[in-house]
């Protein structure tokens, strides 16, 4: 294998094991803990609900598991579950926006964002590379330059002051 | 005592003004007499200021409950050291700490500049003492630590029960002086576009600024991990809390500033981006004190609401206009002489990942507003919490993750992809295979698997940087192993400080990786029953119910075995505090390298008790990480013997000319 193959040998290792780890991820059964970790308290604490009733002995995060529990128990789906919740108290009991309508834009543009910036610094870094060129190719034939240069610099910056005057 | 304090704010009210006004005028008369005069009045606000502070906190010791700040966060029964802590435990004490630390910091900053920076310190000074200024005025006019009660209470409210915890004795101060220590470079930032003296010169002398901030910064958010964890009681320790969030955003683009400064000092570019970073880092300082302040966004943290937060959005405001315009002013001025000569360079590399770091602190910037937003977009009122944060920072932070193993790979200026690539194989192998080792070893969550991999990448790449120099002084200089190693660190000291600062990074990413396999159980036992969470049995004792100077302690007491060998009595216990209405939780913790027995005594009653037990696999790597990153800064900031013995050389050369 010579050395120009390696580094593609190692991206194709790469992806055959990130192919292989994919089905590594499994479905689990539904918990009241998995639920409340997608609510925020009502008690104002601004914390999860698995997280406050854990550390403050919260009545409202208390009531909020034992009810998710009790409808688990009744054999309702997480998404009967969630909206259930959603109606009765708000929006606000969701830990994190809905991915839909204007809570979309809480998602996307973080993301956005960074492509947008990396567009920049590829111009940026482009616009450097091409300048460097030009410098490159002008510094070949710098001794024409210097002439011109010496020529018409004067007249040039003459002919400038007097526009600006 | 309180009428000194009372005073000495005042007196230093009109001091701090004088100061920051007769700089200006000194610089623009250029007269030497008025900038001494401006300099010395710098340092009379802080000696006033230290007056302040010790009136306060000799009131609180005394227990002058007549003072309102005294009677709001002390009582009797509050031990000697958590009275001191009281000091900036509230709002108003937290402000007279705030402008102490920054004049402080005026005072020492005059004191290392009296023979050099000229130019740039009445400048500096100016804006340092304009910030005080506004803090005194705060203190005088909205939020006086000194004012009095009608009445003189019995006893004090008492500080709250979750803030008596050492967490809060070494917590806030390392937070303060790592966002009052910004304020300095941010000055020098000020100065420099102020006076057009927009060299390398502010950035070296406000480098040690810099990175000793950074330093707090990063150890104030650790410790607050730390107390987090062990007070909260719900085995987490980050919540992507607003106020987290605030502490977290100037350290992240502090991060990315001490990163692309570099690119200034040794290629003279990025002027204007390091500009932009170091403004940016002091004005999220003061948006997270006005999140914490305003009482706007929900936090367990805030103050409450108050008037206050208002006042910092205008100074906020008005600060972010002024850079800003000057920014623009001296935008000509600040254009780069050298180019970036590659798109697979060490300086681009430096451009990805200040893309990156700023992105990650734009997207907790953007969640920690987005419920203002929707409300007044919708009228809906939405929360964003850890769901969301960890959902958008985990792939920006493990990309920077990469970075950070790639980047000592790059040269500067010019990497062919020839050479890269023959660069990376070994590390990108080497941390497959790992991967693979940790999927047989039923390591079963994609996320995991990429995190460790990368961790492995960037360890190796870390470990080759030292082991390559180190062979090389070998051979060369035919040192032993252990001297070439030394030498090596003591010889670039910021090249390998800032490795090692970044394997303590790599320790905090494979700490957090461990929450996916956290494991929970609530249970109920009688005593002298036991019960089982993974390889841990657990055999409840009873319970134990006493009361202290300041509490009432109910203490469970459990004994613990790890695959039937013993190894300790774990007691969690509920407190409750004189005055207060609930018990607060007091979690027991066995740790070890490999993971934490976290156990809350969540309920009791005469035979019986329930327990929510956590078995939480490599936290403990958050704190040894934390360690590596502190010890790696100290590294850095060392000062160099060589660059020393030259200066001194130069200098003799200098007197002798």
């Amino acid at each position: 294998m010579n050395a120009t193959c390696r580094p593609k040998s190692a991206a194709v290792l790469l992806i055959i094991f990130t192919v292989l780890f994919i089905p590594a991820i499994k479905a689990f059964a539904l918990t009241a803990g998995e639920i409340t970790k997608g609510f925020t308290c009502t008690c104002g604490c601004n914390m999860l609900v698995s997280a406050c009733e854990g550390s403050m002995e919260c009545a409202p995060a208390k009531e909020i598991t034992d009810q998710v529990a009790q409808m688990i128990e009744t054999g309702q789906s997480k998404e009967e579950i969630i909206q259930y919740f959603v109606n009765t108290k708000g929006e606000q009991i969701l830990a994190a926006p809905t991915k839909k309508g204007f809570n979309l834009t809480a998602w996307i543009l973080p993301f956005l964002a960074i492509i947008l910036g990396a567009g920049g610094i590829y111009l940026f870094i482009d616009k450097c590379l091409i300048s460097g060129k030009d410098t490159d190719d002008e510094s070949k034939d710098s001794d024409k330059k210097q002439v011109y240069e010496g020529k018409y610099l004067d007249l040039f910056k003459k002919e400038l002051k007097d526009f600006e005057l | 005592m309180s009428e000194i304090g009372l005073y000495s704010i005042l007196i230093a009210m009109f001091l701090a003004a004088y100061s920051s006004f007769t700089a200006v005028v000194g610089i623009k008369k250029r007269r030497g007499e008025m900038i001494a005069s401006a300099e010395n009045a710098a340092v009379a606000v802080f000696g006033l200021l230290s007056l302040a502070s010790v009136a306060l906190i000799y009131a609180l010791v005394t227990r002058d409950f007549q003072i309102e700040y005294v009677a709001k966060y002390t009582s009797r029964s509050l031990s000697t050291v958590y009275t001191l802590a009281a000091f900036y435990a509230g709002q108003k004490g937290s402000l007279l700490f705030w402008g102490w630390l920054l004049s402080l910091y005026t005072a020492i900053v005059i004191f290392q500049n009296r023979r050099k920076n000229r130019k740039l310190l009445p400048w500096v000074l100016a804006v340092m003492m304009a910030i005080d200024f506004f803090f005194v005025v705060l203190m005088v006019f909205v939020t006086n630590p000194f004012e009095r009660l009608p009445y003189m209470p019995l006893d004090g409210q008492g500080l709250n029960p979750m803030l008596q915890n050492p967490g809060m004795i070494f917590h806030p101060p390392t937070l303060f002086l790592g966002y009052v220590g910004f304020t300095v470079p941010f000055a020098f930032a000020l100065a420099a576009l102020i006076t057009g003296q927009l060299g390398d010169d502010w950035i070296k002398t406000t480098r040690k600024w810099t990175i000793i901030s950074w330093l707090f910064l990063t150890a104030g958010n650790l410790l607050g991990m730390e107390w987090a964890y062990v007070e909260l009681g719900w085995g987490g320790y980050w919540a992507w809390d607003p106020v987290e969030n605030a502490s977290f955003m100037p350290w992240i683009v502090g991060t990315a500033y001490l990163h692309s400064v570099m690119i200034q000092e040794k290629r003279d570019m990025l002027k204007v981006w390091n500009m932009v970073l170091i403004l940016l880092t002091f004005l999220l300082t003061i948006f997270g004190t006005f999140i914490t302040r305003s009482g706007l966004i929900a936090s367990v943290h805030s103050f409450g609401e108050s008037s206050l937060g208002w006042m910092f959005l205008a100074f906020l405001v008005v600060t972010l206009i002024i850079s800003v315009g000057l920014l623009i002013y001296r935008l000509p001025d600040l254009r780069s002489k050298n180019q970036l000569d590659s798109l697979l360079s060490r300086e681009s590399s430096f451009l990805y990942n200040n893309l990156l770091f700023v992105g990650i602190a734009f997207a907790v910037f953007w969640g920690t507003l987005f419920p203002i937003i929707s409300e007044a977009a919708r009228g809906v009122k939405i929360t964003v919490g850890p769901p969301f944060y960890n959902a958008v920072i985990t792939p920006i932070a493990l990309t920077l993750l990469f970075l950070m193993g790639v980047c000592p790979l790059i040269a500067w200026r010019k990497t062919t992809l020839k050479n890269f690539g023959k660069k990376i194989l070994f590390p990108t192998v080497v941390s497959a295979a790992g991967a693979a080792l940790l999927y047989v070893l039923q390591i079963r969550s994609l996320l995991v698997l990429i995190t460790l991999a990368l961790c492995i990448f960037v360890s190796i790449n870390l470990f080759l940087e030292f082991f390559n120099g180190m062979r090389t002084r070998h051979t060369l200089l035919q040192e032993g192993y252990l001297r070439a190693l030394w030498n090596l660190v003591a010889r670039n000291k910021r090249r390998y400080g800032g490795h090692i600062v970044h394997f303590g990074v790599v320790l905090l990413f494979m700490a957090m990786s461990g929450t996916a396999f956290n494991t929970e159980k609530q249970i109920t036992v009688n005593k002298g029953e036991s019960f089982k969470i993974k390889q841990y049995l657990l055999k409840y004792e009873g319970l134990s119910e006493y009361p202290t100077a300041g509490k009432e302690r109910t203490v469970a007491t459990l004994t613990v075995f790890n695959d039937n060998h013993k190894v300790g009595v774990l007691s969690p216990e509920k407190a409750l505090f004189r005055g207060q209405e609930n018990p607060t939780t007091e979690v027991a913790i066995h740790m070890t390298l490999k993971e934490d027995l976290y156990v809350i005594l969540a309920g009791y009653g005469k035979d019986w008790a329930t327990f929510k037990v956590l078995v939480n696999p490599l936290v403990v790597w958050l704190w040894i990480g934390g360690g590596i990153m502190a010890l790696g800064t100290v590294i850095v900031m060392l000062p160099d013997r060589r660059k020393r013995k030259q200066s001194i050389s130069k200098d003799t050369r200098a007197e002798a000319i």
